[in-house]
């Protein structure tokens, strides 16, 4: 489904790279996760694959469905079918939530060539996905996520995720600033969400999520480059770690 | 500028004045300011641009125009002031036709007793007694042309009053229509707010026109508040393409009293807002709030002075601006804090949304402060959407055109949101999803 093929990325107009030869595959009905130190690049990797206009891809190719999305605006991208979850929501006065994800859900369904729902049908259809994230239908009518709490926030990014169905979410450190209760409702909210059809690509710090998101692959990412990949136990060795160990070894094998 | 420019100017408002015939309106006050102000025009000047607070509103577009005043007989119909009807002010609505009270289209029927709305010569005695008070006393500007030409010219004031402790359920609604089909033409609307103590009412002024003709509104307004009294006051300005619009609104308030006030504008070719807010007693609150959409060569001017008289009151000013094309607006917000005057909070923010490389903003926060225990915040900032905001938008599959419109629609409402008469905030954010190209379904509504 994502292909990444030696993937180099720097902030635009700058000179240093933050992505140095990424390469990666994410296949149908898998999830990935990308570990890392802070500063070692995961955000980045999940906006440049999401098409953040800060970023410039300075080599390599990004393949999603066969197809390369570089030269795709951020749009289209979400139109095929990508979805990024951000680790900071953005704050929107004045356009309420119902309103972007009605706008949001309506233009997938246009991409799509399917039926696009008119406002009566947008209130049952997303009443369905609220459950989901035990979110009130009062949100709907509040301004996207304006005076939101950090929790609800990161609920709100998954009842859109939910609301656009998407073959490949990027999640970006969703897990981060949650309580226990918010962490359970997201990964839950994700897990029943998972299918055979689509893929998630997990950015996170912590190990704590893939408690309740068990990961097919696990990537660690260190300044710029994937150093090692491994199935769900490698997040355990790093709980139990850090990455420290990682930077030596790395070190050692001459490729730092 | 040779002689004879400058001559055709300095009589430019006079010779209107002189074509004029105003209603009398057998109240002594008005009748009597009337001919000084005549007096006046023969003397006063039309600003420059050589005066500071005009060289960014050229008034030459305006002196190149011969304006005759607007007839009494105009075809305006129901069917012409439909769209600007407000639902929930159907019994509270006051329609004034080329300045003239027009009672076909107006329903004044529903007001509680002892309140009145309607003409100043239709007025109950102590109604007028107000009037004698305080007309003339609150729009305040000195040595200036407008004012004084509309004081002259107005026929017949809408007055409204609000007894002692009656709280208006429903908005008053004053619609000046000015009707351009035939000729180009002038109006001077004015009004007069009395808010006795304790009540509470909430009054849209409005303005309209109709026709394809060039035409010059002057308006003034006054509100006068007694002790505790409450007013939400909402000017909307969405005159044709072709006016020239001018306005003062000016409120004078009392212990304990509020004053807060709206104004959207995103009407006519050229207009000027001048509001004056005189914090005249203790523990008083004035809000001044405004949203400006300017397009294509429209200029907007807005002059505002809130004037901190006695201590211990609060102030607050949003002023929103969206310019697109060629659109130019200008802010110049003057606070005063006499030197008495402490504990005073006033906040004001200008916020300036640029869409087009060709729009322009001028801004000047002016806060002159004698008082030396007092909180005064203010900030003025001018700039295009995030970045971020607009990804935000485009990673949920809407295109980079659309996230603008949506987000352009977003800002604005910051001020919309506040006008506690659901039709009406309806109608203003259509008013505004059809300046940014968004589309909104009434559900959207905020």
């Amino acid at each position: 489904m994502l292909k990444i093929i030696n993937l180099h990325a720097k902030v635009e107009g700058e000179k240093t790279e933050i992505l140095k030869g990424i390469n990666l595959e994410i296949n149908q009905g898998e999830v990935h996760a990308i570990m890392g130190p802070n500063g070692s690049g995961k955000s980045t990797l999940a906006k440049v694959i999401a098409g953040h206009p800060a970023y410039e891809v300075t080599d390599g190719q990004i393949l999603f469905n066969g197809e390369d999305i570089l030269e795709m605006d951020p749009d289209e991208r979400a139109r095929m079918g990508m979805f990024l979850a951000f680790q900071y929501p953005v704050e929107v006065p004045g356009v309420s939530n119902s309103m972007l994800i009605r706008q949001a859900v309506n233009a997938v369904k246009k991409a799509r060539g399917e039926e696009e729902l008119d406002p009566l049908e947008f209130e049952d259809f997303i009443a369905e996905k609220l459950k989901l994230v035990e979110m009130d239908e009062k949100f709907l009518d509040r301004s996207v996520n304006a005076g939101f709490s950090g929790g609800e926030k990161k609920r709100n990014e998954i009842l859109q995720l939910a609301a656009m169905n998407p073959k490949l979410s990027l999640l970006d450190e969703t897990d981060s600033g949650l309580d226990i209760d918010a962490l359970r409702i997201v990964s839950e909210g994700i897990n029943s969400l998972r299918s055979e059809e689509n893929a998630f690509l997990l950015v996170t710090h912590y190990q704590r999520i893939l408690n309740y998101i068990k990961p097919d692959k696990v990537h660690v990412l260190m300044q710029g480059r994937i150093v090692r990949s491994g199935d769900s136990s490698l997040a355990l060795e790093l709980e139990d770690q850090g990455y420290d160990w990682l930077v030596t070894e790395t070190h050692v094998n001459g490729e730092a | 500028m040779t002689v004879n420019e400058e001559n055709k100017k300095t009589h430019y408002l006079k010779e209107l004045q002189l074509a004029s015939s105003p209603v009398k309106t057998g109240v002594s006050v008005i009748e009597q300011a009337r001919l000084k102000a005549a007096d006046d025009l023969s003397i006063w000047d039309l600003p420059s641009l050589r005066d500071e607070d005009w060289k960014q509103f050229p008034l030459k577009p305006l002196v190149r125009k011969h304006f005759a005043p607007a007839p009494v007989n105009s075809g305006i119909a129901h069917s012409d002031i439909e769209h600007a009807l407000i639902t929930e002010a159907a019994s509270a609505r006051i329609v004034i036709v080329n300045g003239y009270f027009s009672p076909e289209l107006s329903n004044v029927d529903k007001l509680p007793t002892g309140c009145y709305a309607g003409p100043v010569s239709k007025a109950p005695i102590n109604v007028v007694d107000q009037v004698n008070n305080f007309y003339g006393k609150v729009a305040q500007y000195g040595r200036d042309a407008f004012t004084a030409f509309n004081t002259a010219v107005t026929h017949d004031p809408v007055i409204v009053f609000v007894k002692k402790g009656v709280a208006l359920e429903n908005p008053i609604h004053i619609l000046h229509v000015t009707d351009a089909s035939d000729a180009s033409v002038y109006t001077a609307p004015r009004v007069f707010i009395y808010a006795e103590r304790h009540s509470d009412s909430t009054v849209i002024e409005d303005f309209i026109g109709k026709g394809e003709h060039a035409y010059f509104t002057t308006s003034v307004s006054e509100s006068v508040l007694e002790d505790e009294s409450h007013i939400l006051h909402v000017k909307m300005q969405r005159e044709t393409a072709e006016a020239v619009h001018i306005s003062r609104v000016a409120s004078k308030l009392g212990r304990g009293s509020n004053f807060n006030s709206y104004m959207i504008s995103n009407g006519a070719k050229m207009f000027r807002n001048e509001p004056l807010s005189l914090v005249d007693a203790e523990n008083a609150h004035a809000t001044i709030d405004g949203l400006v959409l300017v397009d294509q060569d429209q200029i907007s001017d807005t002059h505002s002075t809130l004037d901190h008289l006695k201590p211990n009151c609060t102030s607050h000013q949003l002023h929103k601006v969206i310019a697109n094309g060629r659109g130019k607006s200008v802010f110049n917000g003057k606070i005063f804090v006499r030197k008495d005057s402490q504990l005073i909070d006033a906040f004001q923010e200008n916020r300036n949304l640029l869409l087009s490389k060709d729009a322009n903003v001028f801004t000047k926060p002016q806060l002159e402060i004698f008082a030396d225990d007092v909180k005064c915040s203010h900030g003025a900032t001018i700039g295009q959407l995030s970045d971020e905001e607009v990804f935000y938008m485009q990673s949920r599959g809407i295109t980079k055109s659309e996230a603008i419109q949506l987000l352009t629609y977003g800002y604005a409402l910051e001020v919309i949101e506040n006008i506690p008469v659901p039709s009406l905030r309806e109608q203003l954010s259509y008013n505004v999803a059809a300046f940014t190209g968004a589309s909104i379904e009434a559900k959207d509504i905020v």
